[in-house]
């Protein structure tokens, strides 16, 4: 019982955090928003016993993801963000006919199958018994899902390289180096040029 | 006898090989020499032709040598076969008699032309051509020949390529003859819907047990006369035949008099059992034959072209073949087509020699007092001139008052009248051609005169040949209707003859008064002919035009047929063509295949603003596919 | 099992949806990646569901694997719209539209 209401009220949090994000202007309000609505989802991970992942929703999405997001925010340095349309005149009217459709499709098929459990054979007991969540997790990671480890590990050093590259500014030492005189502030076209 | 079924083939063989021969070989080995081997090759023909002719002779029925299938496709079955019987004997020995004679005189007439080796391969070809045309032992065969002949007319007539004259001309007689063909292969196959073959044997078999209706009968006579009238230039498919004077004398004279033209006259013969069995065909054959006859007589007393004038009375002449088929007087008709060949075939070549003397002129007015400077010519031409108006005792005396005669038996006095009229002015332009260019005094070009000058012998002695023929050839056909040639050619028609119900009267009274008449009138047309033209010949034509000045304009200009073809027709067929040109083909068929070029260009167009170069759109594009898969996988 | 497993389910295609929504219809591209990240989220607490669901741990495994997935995916579109900016001065999504016809 006391799970269910647990359950509904991460869920309502989360869905009011996600609909706050989409219909905010200011984009750090969107972030802001977006954080805690991943917060809500690790709430909902510790309800179904995944607390390694919960931790890590935390640790990782939330702490690192969207902090990457909050520094490119603040580099960026936007001014207009709040002055023009942020929705798209037209096309809003479709998606927004269309997506209350689709998630009741979605409802209805997911509503509508009936569930059995596979067997696997953990069951929170057995979980317990052989070591808790983060080291059976760990069994099954090092074991059978090598492969996909190693390929995963991989995948972050192209995501590295890649960030790298794009993000690469053009042009020599030039551009960075310049004699400044005495008392000399860098102008403001100077600053945006950094950018 | 059997060495027919190798004699027969070599018939026409000969001039095919020839034929190829000299084409291949002519133009870098042969050049000068090209005539050896076609007149080597027609004389082998004619002397095959003679042995076929004792062969044949008194047989009752026909030698058919049956050489290989040709076309075997279910109930159509067609050999290649050659028929050997009396009517096709004769036509052999005329075709490759006459033959010969005008190839010796081409080697003198085509001297020194650019185009000798191509002109005795062509005329290979169209003896060939015609042989097979002759021998056919069906009608396929037959339809074969007749277009292959009229091939090789064409292309013979349009020899001098470079006239614009003569191309057209060419043009003309192909075309022409293509409107008679229409109507002879409408008949042809009549003939094998109806009775199923179109072998002779099998069709007159079924013809004479009476097989076919009244009607049908009457179609397919028609029809195939259709063909004759385009072929033998009787009206109104005659246009061709006087334009096809722009060829080369010598193919005048073979195709256009001795030949080529008679091929409907012996088409006509050849089906006599199908015309016997469809009187009224007979009445239109007839009808028209006489109708031509003095037609064309007439347009020839104007023309001052001695190539005109012959031609005009070739028409004529033809008229009077045909007349005698329409009354059933077979034999008389074949005879006088045999008369015909030698005396208008020595009328052409004598032209020839005229022209060839007065180094190319053609116009009678420019001629005159020849007698004595080209003795030669002038007396075989004056023997041709006797027989062609039918003076006793020439050859066309015989042929053409058998005609004449046969008509009047029959009851058919006004065709009779039209006949003997025709046979006036026959007399008339002819002698006026022989005065104007003969006699009197001369009005030839002084630079011309210099060199008037007898032909060489390879062109004289041919006319004397058939001068000689002129003169005594007639005798064949003695006494009427009993002579040696119709008892020679009895067998060929005794089935058509037992349809008509046809007996022949014994030589008497009636006919010796017809005889009488004809030479009268002869004699008479040449009578007035002198009046005009050695009497007063300054001031007596030019009157005798002047009296109704239109009806001599209506003749000089051949009765505007021409023009009147022109006018409808022709423009009908021409505008009718430049319609389809700038219409349908510029404009609906052009028109589709750029449509569909220009159709997807604008469907291309009309696709493009999908691509909006914005990601999101496309997003929203696949958010709806994914939504639209799902509803489906749902509903089913 | 007191937390029938379709309600996760459900809540999954809210967030699901809500995220798909985000994508189509905003013009800031910040907003649309947010709105991407949201979307691999539901996809997370989905195969989180059915992990609890088969008594498997497979599931969380594969969580794991998603989660580095969207941090490199999250890092190459940051410096891809970095690159964006510096050229174009602007981060509405609609005016990008050099592909166009």
């Amino acid at each position: 019982m006391a799970d269910k209401f647990v359950f509904i009220m991460f869920a309502a949090l989360a869905v009011i955090g996600a609909l706050g994000v989409i219909t905010r202007s200011n984009i750090v309000h969107g972030l802001i928003l977006l954080v805690f609505t991943f917060l809500n989802v690790a709430g909902i991970f510790l309800l179904t016993q995944a607390y390694f992942l919960a931790v890590i929703q935390v640790l990782v999405y939330a702490g690192a993801i969207l902090v990457l997001f909050a520094f490119v925010v603040m580099f960026l340095n936007l001014r207009e963000f709040q002055q023009l349309e942020q929705l798209h005149p037209k096309q809003k009217w479709v998606v927004l006919v269309l997506a209350p459709l689709m998630l009741a499709e979605f409802i209805f098929v997911v509503t509508g199958a009936t569930y059995a459990s596979v067997g696997g054979g953990l069951s929170p007991e057995v979980i317990a018994e052989r070591g808790g969540n983060v080291q059976v997790l760990g069994e099954v990671l090092f074991g059978e899902m090598l492969l996909p480890f190693e390929i995963a590990s991989l995948i972050l050093l192209v995501g590295m390289v890649g960030a790298i590259l794009l993000a690469h500014k053009e042009g020599g030492s030039e551009n960075r180096l310049r004699e400044w005189g005495e008392g000399e502030e860098p102008t403001s076209a100077f600053v945006e040029q950094e950018v | 006898m059997e060495n027919m079924n190798y004699v027969l083939p070599l018939i026409p063989a000969l001039p095919l090989v020839a034929f190829v021969v000299t084409l291949l070989l002519g133009r870098w080995y042969i050049k000068d020499s090209a005539h050896w081997i076609p007149i080597f090759a027609m004389a082998g023909s004619f002397v095959l032709s003679v042995w076929a002719f004792v062969a044949i002779r008194g047989a009752e029925h026909a030698f058919v040598v049956d050489l290989w299938r040709w076309i075997p496709v279910g109930d159509f079955q067609v050999n290649i076969g050659l028929q050997l019987d009396q009517l096709s004997s004769v036509m052999l020995l005329v075709v490759t008699g006459v033959g010969t004679l005008i190839f010796i005189y081409s080697k003198g007439y085509m001297h020194g032309d650019t185009g000798y080796y191509r002109f005795f391969a062509f005329l290979s070809l169209f003896a060939f051509s015609m042989l097979m045309l002759v021998l056919g032992s069906n009608y396929l065969l037959l339809y074969f020949g007749w277009e292959a002949v009229g091939l090789c007319s064409y292309y013979l007539i349009g020899f001098y390529y470079h006239k614009p004259a003569a191309a057209s001309a060419g043009k003309k007689a192909f075309l022409t003859n293509r409107v008679g063909d229409f109507g002879f292969g409408l008949g042809v196959m009549l003939i094998f819907v109806t009775f199923g073959s179109l072998d002779y044997t099998k069709v007159f078999e079924a013809v004479e047990l009476q097989q076919a209706s009244q009607g049908v009968m009457l179609a397919i006579g028609l029809l195939l006369f259709m063909g004759a009238m385009g072929k033998s230039a009787q009206f109104p498919l005659h246009v061709w035949l006087p334009d096809a004077m722009e060829g080369p004398t010598p193919v005048s004279a073979l195709i256009h008099a001795a030949t080529m033209v008679t091929a409907g006259v012996y088409m006509v013969a050849r089906s006599s059992v199908i015309f016997a069995s469809a009187p009224t065909a007979m009445l239109v054959v007839g009808g028209i034959g006489a109708f031509t006859a003095i037609f064309a007589a007439t347009i020839g007393i104007a023309q001052n072209d001695i190539k005109r004038v012959m031609a005009y009375s070739t028409i004529s002449q033809l008229g009077y073949m045909f007349m005698a088929l329409g009354v059933g007087a077979w034999v008389a008709a074949i005879f006088h087509l045999v008369t015909h060949a030698f005396f208008k075939a020595l009328l052409f070549l004598g032209s020839g020699s005229v022209i060839h003397s007065l180094s190319g002129e053609q116009d009678m007015r420019k001629m005159g007092g020849l007698a004595k400077k080209i003795p030669f010519t002038y007396w075989t031409l004056m023997a041709g001139a006797l027989a062609l108006s039918g003076v006793f005792p020439f050859a066309g005396f015989w042929s053409k008052d058998e005609i004449l005669g046969m008509n009047w038996k029959g009851g058919g006095y006004v065709i009779w009248a039209i006949g003997l009229i025709a046979a006036f002015i026959t007399a008339f332009y002819t002698f006026r051609l022989i005065f104007m260019t003969f006699w009197g005094k001369s009005r030839v070009d002084p630079e011309v005169e210099h060199h008037v000058h007898e032909s060489p012998w390879s062109m004289v002695v041919p006319l004397m040949v058939l001068g000689g023929l002129s003169v005594v050839g007639g005798f064949l056909g003695f006494p009427p209707e009993k002579g040696v040639f119709h008892k020679f050619l009895e067998p060929v028609f005794e089935p058509a003859n037992k349809i008509l119900g046809v007996h022949h009267e014994a030589f008497g009274a009636t006919d010796l008064v017809l005889m009488v008449v004809s030479v009268a009138v002869a004699l008479s047309g040449i009578l007035v002919a002198y009046v005009f033209y050695v009497r007063r010949p300054d001031d007596l034509p030019q009157k005798a035009g002047a009296v109704a000045p239109p009806l001599y304009r209506a003749i000089l200009n051949k009765w505007y047929i021409d023009e009147i073809y022109n006018a409808t027709i022709i423009r009908l067929v021409v505008d009718g063509s430049r319609w389809l040109w700038r219409v349908v083909d510029a404009g609906v068929i052009d028109g589709a295949v750029n449509g569909v070029g220009r159709l997807w260009d604008i469907a291309g167009k009309a696709v493009s603003p999908l691509q909006t170069g914005r990601v999101q759109n496309y997003a929203v594009v696949m958010f709806l596919g994914l939504f639209v898969i799902v509803s489906a996988v749902i509903i089913f | 099992m007191q937390i029938p497993v379709e309600w996760y389910l459900v809540l999954s295609a809210f967030l699901f949806v809500i995220g798909a929504t985000g994508v189509l219809v905003r013009r800031n591209l910040f907003i649309v990646l947010f709105s991407i990240e949201l979307m691999m989220n539901a996809v997370n607490l989905n195969l989180v569901a059915f992990s609890r669901l088969h008594e498997n741990l497979i599931g969380q495994n594969f969580v794991l694997f998603t989660m580095t997935v969207a941090a490199a995916e999250a890092a190459v579109g940051l410096a891809i719209l970095t690159s964006l900016f510096r050229n174009r001065k602007t981060l509405m999504v609609d005016t990008f539209d050099l592909m166009k016809g």
